[in-house]
């Protein structure tokens, strides 16, 4: 076990093995999983991390680490409002606009001539195919952190083979990722 | 006052409804990445073993596309046909 480069997996994705001097490896791994990451943002907006509306999904997508609930507190905050009628926090309609109040930020409806003059919410609700596709890039995101995570928490138990050598132990030993006796480990 | 005519990326969703399913290239290509830089037996071999996976999942996805397909539009039909 390796606590340190766990710790470090979990603030951010592949800087436990970047810690654990497996540096290329490390930073391929962040690559993969902040690709994803941000990846479904780019097709499903802001909208695709939501811890308030879409909880389950958030879950496994908060799997990625700090990077997801930073993103949430920014959607939660300055992209959502309260409905006064229903008293409901939630994303904007195409037809209302936030406007600050006393009791935080509430929807407002817009006249014909505001919608016209390009007013509107801050962003718009992820619908359908592509907020399902958003989501689900992100979680698996998250998915494939995990499997970092574990992987820069429990070292390789086994030793590298000699180089050149043959039979089953060098086998595991690549099975486990350990180096050949070439390249990093 | 908020402008929303314009996509914002990140922000707001990307406009390929249409297109929907070509967007699984990248997801694929990113989950490669990520779990054979961990999964890689040699570093050496990475971008080769990044391609065959990515291709793996490609190729894999099509199969079952494609039996999927076949099942909806001609087994269920066959076995159970809507009468006229």
């Amino acid at each position: 076990m390796d606590p340190a480069a766990a710790i470090a997996a979990l603030v951010f994705p592949g800087l436990g093995h970047i810690l654990r001097k497996r540096t290329t490896r490390g930073i391929y791994a962040a690559v993969g999983v902040l690709g994803l990451f941000f990846f479904g943002l780019l097709i499903g907006g802001i909208d695709a991390v939501d811890s308030k509306e879409d909880r389950i999904w958030f879950i496994g997508e908060a799997l990625v680490g700090p990077v997801t609930f930073a993103v949430d507190y920014v959607h939660q905050t300055q992209f959502k409002a309260y409905d006064p009628g229903s008293k409901e926090f939630r994303t904007g309609y195409p037809d209302e606009h936030r406007v600050k109040t006393p009791n935080g930020w509430e929807w407002e409806k817009l006249t014909p001539a505001q919608i016209d003059a390009g007013m509107g919410p801050p962003n718009t609700k992820g619908l359908g195919r592509l907020n399902e596709i958003a989501m689900l890039s992100i979680v698996l995101a998250g998915m494939l952190n995990l499997i970092v995570f574990l992987d820069a928490l429990m070292p390789p138990a086994l030793k590298p083979a000699p180089k050149g050598a043959p039979g089953p132990k060098r086998e595991l030993a690549a099975a486990a990722g350990l180096p050949s006796g070439e390249g990093e480990q | 006052m908020m402008q929303t005519l314009a996509y914002t990326p990140f922000i707001d969703s990307l406009p390929v409804h249409n297109e929907w399913y070509l967007l699984i290239i990248p997801i694929a290509i990113f989950i490669a990445i990520g779990y054979k830089a961990i999964r890689c037996t040699d570093i050496k071999n990475y971008p080769r073993e990044v391609f065959v996976f990515t291709m793996q999942i490609l190729i894999g996805l099509g199969l079952l596309a494609a039996a999927m397909t076949f099942v909806i539009t001609v087994l269920i039909p066959m076995l159970a046909p809507i009468p006229s």
